[in-house]
């Protein structure tokens, strides 16, 4: 565990002749944000629990070592099961993005959840039905520097020169302010080049937003601020923190549309130890048929429900549309299981959970574990807000913030620096420290467009934006580049903000997330805008949304949450298909002839493979074997493969061989994901004593 | 008047014409501190020993490392040919020229393997060779695929086997790898092609020549009689080993490691053969790290066979916006060289001339990291006639029998097939189709290199072409500075430059202080694009331009008589330094032509010519 002491230091604001002055809306106190990871575990702690758990389990659990960080650190696995391979496998992987704390948390905890003797007790047998890997950390280097701050960090610690400038990692975000904490800076009618485009928010003063323009707009606001990310310019180039530790995005590491030439998507697919040892670990357990990966994706919450195939025609943006109905059912089961009503919608472009889907052909989920709480009815209070609110466990029937999230795409994902919507502050900059998916002038919805005959942009969405590094011919203004529509949606939702009649906010999410954090974690989700100076801009002011603030919750929340996800686990491994094969008869056609017959049923209740698993052919087929010579197989197939079987889908399986009296044949179904049965017929009689076990 | 003055200017025509082909037709031949034979072919080992022969031999120029090991354990080398005096390997823009990624492909190389023979060979003796040598560096790689190499001379194959490597795969999705490949049947060394004994039968052996097969045409006789021949095609020489009703369906290996690159990727299902993620081959992973540490690659030749083509990407259709204009112009103008120099092949584009290829490594040279590339798709048959016709099935069987004495195919004979009953087997052997004669490969070698080295020969070669100095008063001089690149390739491809691979080109101003550093558009432009942060160091994503030049302009404050240092530095171009020494009496002065500076070329000062 760790201590707010040891954790951050330098975590209270020091009050200086540069910075005394707090901001205007302080009628929040002070920040305290060592509270928002109080209780969670660095990476050696989150080992120690994987350890205890693995000890504890009576050799149920068991820690492989699956590889070794570019930091050094031991990159594990959790098994669960009985011994064996020869049964479907769910992977459970956490921790690729460093700054989603809660994953590795909670996937620690789901172990923990699933080995309780209670819930063996409920779930007798489940271990038998399949095993559980569980990957708790597969990026522990950015975990542990998040932890130790200030900078949060997303991605593997390979030195990238994000700026291109021939020096490496020499300009990277600075805790101006000293409070432990890299959050923004916003300046006031910035110096040229730079140019303000965003005013205060109205509705909420401690939000910016940028001003209504164009016919419609009901009045004209000269805007007033430019953001950025708290830091100086180190180098000197014009640009605010734009060349970070690090890093490469392991959620943009993998190669279903890859995001070439993004600069955290490292310099080619799987480059990085820690995206080759989650290779390495799939490719070796063909066993796994179903994976969810907690992080900054969601694909429960919200299924993804676009349609559209890539730009090379045969491979899906997210789902085939006739996986969609699949997945719509799984969706439906997550959210009644675990209640979770929000979460943000990210282009999952160059993830793994996408990698896992699309072309490894498994029932791959993503899950965010946490989304946004509802703020408790009446119950603003600034101080000393109680710890066992349990804002998440029951939504809204009508849910203000998550009625567009849930019907419309959202223009922003909400995980994002929600004020920060200005093309000025460099990309760069703004992701690692808002796990910003994109830059804010190309803000993806959760799948891009399909751009009908483009050339290559489908295959790297972010890659036009993300790419700022380019100046070419020098000409124009660092971080001076204009255009692009504003990042809020230009409608306000209908809600209820605040007070009846009051202007709604024109980023709602980032409105109800403020109220959160004033009513539930004690303010600390938000720093206050306070004065500090910069060497660039003189006086600007620091605050902003706490970068993990909309991550990661209260880890008192954590083993309620871990419960869910244990839960909604158990109910998929209920689901998992179950290959029924119907004993063989064997019927006399004539002397030395006989008519073997079987039937092999998907008795459980989802697809041995779905409809991107049948394409893809990673998955493998279920292979029926009849050990009679083919000259001597007069009707049927010897070897037979059946690519997939839905729930209850039942195939017949006949064949009329010529085989002496006394022959022994033998009939085998299956393969390494659900093992093979093999039954033996022997005198012309068909033995009913299936036995499972593995093929040669 | 008009006929007999143009007949005599045709004739003087004809006269300058034969005067200047006389020297091609004579050029001398080669001698080499390591006599080597190219009318023959060379097993890898082989090969690599020729390379270690001439490595022992030239060892100031040529130096060999290993790179990667291939899955059955063989080295892959890489073999640099560079001249240290003139600066390290890593400094100069370098070509990568590799063969035989197929492992049937096999004259790709001994085609490197002349490449390094003349390289070494010519260096000092033929001026060519000496200035090449001298200005860029070489990495040659004689087969990217060993095993596949190595397999098809040891063990029996066709002319299109053992293209893939040898991992064994399980292609026919049963759980079982390589578990049903050809079988040489007859045991007479070659895999042949098997004609199954088939009353209903599309194919009758030929009249003239018996090992002929001719298809029976489906048109019925006039009085309506349905013709029929005797033979079936049954595919390749072998039995159903695993006893699954398929002859052959799961051979050695079973994907194509030149599908198996970073560029444009895709899976099995989108691109066969692709392997199970980019780089998951052990050859793959050490010859991309060797490349992705070799930031100077500037161009990049891959040869193959066969079909006599200079292809360049994009591998697919919806990567055509990889290529944009001013980089094709530039594989054009290479390409079309090509075309002259290699008779009988053409320039072609590989998704819509060829077929469309995810993840070739020409692919990802040329649009990951910004390589000029080309593949030579080695031996056309057109050639065998040297008229640029392909010969008729009847020439083939002459030729066949008179130019290649019968060598090339194994007469077809009866075989009883365990499961096909009565079969025929023969066809060409591996060295048919897709190998030149042995007689015919030294110049096959010979003009791909030829091309190979007009190819590196454009890679960017930059001198400042001009420094002009101008007092502006009160301590302030412009300095206008000119870059040339007299080559055809960019020191930035277009591809390069619009996604930011690798570094911009810097052109560096040391002396003084500088107010303000920018571009021209031309030399005529009045007004200067600035860029506002860090003057001094003028980040140049475009790059200079092949066979151009690039302006920029300084105002620096310095004092009269002081010295100003100018450096360019590209990623795949040598660097290249001068200094101007502002006049002492404050006059304005044009300092033409400026004084370059090649550090790398042993520090001689060069007086660039305007």
């Amino acid at each position: 565990m760790l201590t707010i002491a040891a954790l951050l230091p330098l975590l209270l604001v020091v009050p200086t002749a540069a910075s005394p002055v707090p901001a205007p809306p302080a009628a929040v106190t002070a920040p305290s944000t060592a509270i928002l990871l109080d209780g969670y575990h660095d990476s050696a702690g989150l080992s120690a629990e994987a350890d205890a758990i693995a000890a504890g389990s009576g050799g149920t659990a068991t820690i492989v070592p699956i590889g070794t960080s570019r930091g050094g650190r031991p990159l594990i696995a959790l098994r669960i099961g009985t011994p064996g391979d020869q049964k479907p496998a769910i992977l459970v992987s956490a921790g690729l993005d460093g700054t989603h704390l809660c994953g590795s948390e909670v996937a620690v905890l789901v172990a923990k959840e699933l080995l309780n003797p209670e819930t063996l007790a409920k779930h007798p047998g489940l271990f038998d039905r399949a095993t559980i890997w569980i990957i708790p950390r597969a990026n522990p280097d950015a975990l542990e520097a998040t932890l130790a701050g200030p900078v949060p960090q997303r991605g593997t610690l390979r030195p990238v020169d994000d700026d291109r400038d021939g020096a490496i990692d020499e300009d990277p975000a600075k805790d101006l302010d000293g409070d432990g904490v890299i959050t923004q800076m916003r300046v006031k009618n910035p110096p040229s080049p730079f140019v303000a485009t965003l005013i205060a928010d109205p509705a909420e003063a401690r939000l910016l937003k940028r001003p209504e323009s164009g016919p419609a707009a009901k009045s004209v606001d000269k805007p007033l601020y430019a953001v950025f990310v708290e830091g100086i310019d180190a180098d000197g180039d014009g640009r605010i923190a734009e060349d970070g530790v690090g890093e490469v995005d392991l959620d943009h590491n993998f190669p279903h549309r890859y995001p070439e030439f993004a600069r955290d998507a490292g310099p080619y697919q799987i480059s990085e130890p820690e995206s080759q040892a989650l290779v390495r670990f799939v490719l070796a357990h063909p066993e796994i048929v179903a994976a969810i990966t907690y992080g900054r994706h969601d694909s429960l919450v919200k299924v993804p429900e676009n349609r559209d195939m890539d730009a090379t025609g045969r491979t899906p943006l997210v789902h085939l549309p006739a996986d969609i109905d699949l997945y719509q059912a799984i969706g439906k089961l997550y959210r009644e299981t675990t209640g979770q009503a929000r979460a943000t919608g990210i282009d999952p472009a160059g993830s793994f959970w996408l990698w896992l889907a699309d072309h490894r052909g498994m029932i791959s989920l993503a899950s965010t574990v946490w989304g946004r709480p509802d703020v408790p009815k009446d119950e603003k209070k600034p101080e000393g807000s109680s710890p066992d609110a349990k804002p998440d466990a029951k939504p809204d029937p009508k849910p203000d913030g998550a009625a567009p999230e849930a019907k419309v795409e959202p223009k922003t994902p909400s995980v994002s620096l929600g004020m920060i919507h200005d093309e000025e502050a460099d990309e760069h900059a703004l992701s690692f420290a808002g796990l910003q998916d994109a830059p804010p002038k190309s803000a993806p919805p959760s799948v891009p467009p399909q751009g009908g005959g483009r050339a290559e942009g489908q295959a790297a969405p972010p890659e036009g934006g993300r790419r700022r590094g380019q100046r070419g011919g020098g000409g124009g203004p660092p971080g001076g580049a204009s255009g692009g529509g504003p990042a809020v949606a230009g409608s306000p939702p209908a809600g209820p903000a605040g007070a009846p009649g009051a202007p709604a906010a024109s980023d709602e999410d980032a409105a109800q997330w403020l109220a959160y954090s004033d009513a539930v974690r004690n303010g600390a989700g938000f720093i206050a805008w306070h004065e500090v100076q910069h060497p660039l801009f003189g006086t600007v002011e620091v605050g902003g949304f706490h970068p993990l603030f909309r991550v990661n919750p209260p880890a008192s929340e954590l083993p309620e949450l871990a419960k869910k996800q244990a839960a909604f686990l158990i109910e998929l491994i209920e689901r998992l298909p179950v290959i029924d094969v119907t004993p063989p008869t064997v019927t006399k056609v004539s002397d030395g002839v006989y008519r073997i017959e079987s039937a092999v049923m998907n008795a459980g209740r989802l697809p041995t493979v779905d409809r991107m698993g049948v394409t893809t052919r990673a998955r493998a087929p279920i292979v029926v074997r009849l050990s009679t010579p083919l000259d001597r197989i007069v009707s049927g197939d010897r070897v037979r493969k059946i690519d997939t079987l839905d729930p209850g889908e039942r195939q017949t399986l006949e064949w009329i061989v010529r085989a002496p009296a006394d022959e022994t044949i033998e009939l085998s179904v299956g393969n390494n994901e659900y093992g093979t049965q093999r039954f033996t017929i022997q005198n012309g009689v068909g033995s009913g004593d299936a036995t499972r076990g593995s093929t040669k | 008047m008009k006929t007999s003055l143009l007949s005599s200017l045709a004739l003087a025509a004809v006269c300058v014409v034969g005067f200047v082909a006389a020297p091609a037709a004579a050029q001398q031949q080669l001698e080499s501190k390591v006599p080597m034979a190219f009318n023959r072919y060379y097993d890898y080992d082989e090969l690599v020993a020729e390379f270690r022969k001439l490595a022992d031999a030239y060892p100031e120029i040529a130096s060999m490392q290993e790179v990667s090991t291939s899955f059955q354990g063989r080295k892959l080398w890489v073999m640099t040919i560079n001249n240290p005096k003139t600066g390290a390997d890593t400094a100069k823009p370098a070509m990568w020229i590799d063969g035989n990624i197929h492992g049937n492909e096999i004259q790709a190389g001994e085609t490197v393997l002349y490449t390094a023979w003349y390289l070494l060979s010519g260096y000092g003796k033929i001026p060519a060779m000496t200035d090449l040598v001298d200005h860029n560096a070489f990495y040659l790689m004689p087969s990217v695929n060993p095993d596949g190499r190595a397999n098809w001379f040891a063990t029996p194959n066709t002319p299109n086997s053992s293209r893939g490597g040898l991992k064994p795969t399980d292609n026919d999705r049963d759980g079982l790898v390589d578990e049903d490949g050809p079988d040489d049947l007859d045991g007479d060394g070659s895999i042949g092609v098997m004609w199954r004994k088939d009353p209903n039968g599309n194919f009758k052996r030929s009249e003239l020549d018996p090992n002929r097969m001719e298809p029976v045409s489906a048109e019925p006789l006039p009085d309506g009689t349905i013709r029929r021949g005797q033979w079936s095609f049954a595919g390749s020489e072998g039995i159903d080993n695993d006893g699954d009703g398929q002859v052959n369906e799961d051979g050695p290996g079973g994907y194509d490691p030149n599908r198996n690159w970073p560029s444009d990727w895709q899976p099995n299902h989108v691109q066969e053969g692709a392997g199970e993620y980019p780089l998951s081959l052990p050859e793959s992973q050490g010859i991309a790290k060797f490349v992705l540490g070799h930031p100077n690659i500037a161009a990049s030749q891959s040869y193959h066979n066969a079909g006599g083509m200079i292809l360049r990407g994009p591998g697919a259709q919806d990567r055509e916006g990889a290529y944009g204009p001013r980089d094709r112009a530039t594989y054009d103008a290479i390409a079309t060289a090509g075309e002259e120099l290699l008779p009988f092949y053409r320039k072609m584009v590989i998704w819509s001339d060829l077929y469309p290829v995810r993840g070739g490594f020409v692919n990802w040279l040329a649009e990951s990291l910004g390589a000029v590339s080309f593949t030579n798709e080695l031996w056309s048959e057109n050639r065998i006639l040297q008229n640029g016709s392909g010969p008729t099935d009847e020439q083939s069987r002459r030729l066949g029998e008179r130019l290649l004495f019968g060598q090339t195919t194994v007469p077809l004979k009866e075989f009883e097939h365990p499961t096909l009953g009565t079969v025929l087997i023969g066809g060409g052997t591996k060295y048919s189709a897709r190998i030149p004669p042995p007689f015919m490969v030294e110049e096959e070698h010979h003009r791909n290199f030829a091309f190979t080295m007009f190819h590196a020969g454009q890679m960017p070669r930059l001198r400042f072409a001009g420094v002009e100095t101008k007092d502006m008063g009160g301590g302030l001089w412009q300095v206008d500075v000119e870059v040339a690149n007299d080559k055809l390739i960019p020191s930035r491809t277009e591809r390069a430059a619009s996604k930011g691979i690798g570094q911009p080109d810097r052109l560096t101003m040391k002396g003084g202080s500088v107010v303000l550093g920018g571009f021209l558009s031309d030399r005529f432009d009045r007004t200067v694009r600035e860029q506002r942060y860090r003057p001094s160091t003028l980040e140049v994503e475009e790059g200079i331009p092949g066979r151009g030049s690039r302006f920029f302009r300084f105002l620096v404050a310095a004092k009269p008589g002081e010295t100003l240092d100018l450096r360019y530095v590209a990623e795949k171009a040598s660097m290249i330094e001068t200094s101007v020494t502002l006049p002492s009496p404050a006059a304005a002065s044009i300092e033409k032509p400026a004084e370059t500076r090649l550090p790398t070329m042993g520090g001689g000062t060069v007086r660039s010519p305007k």
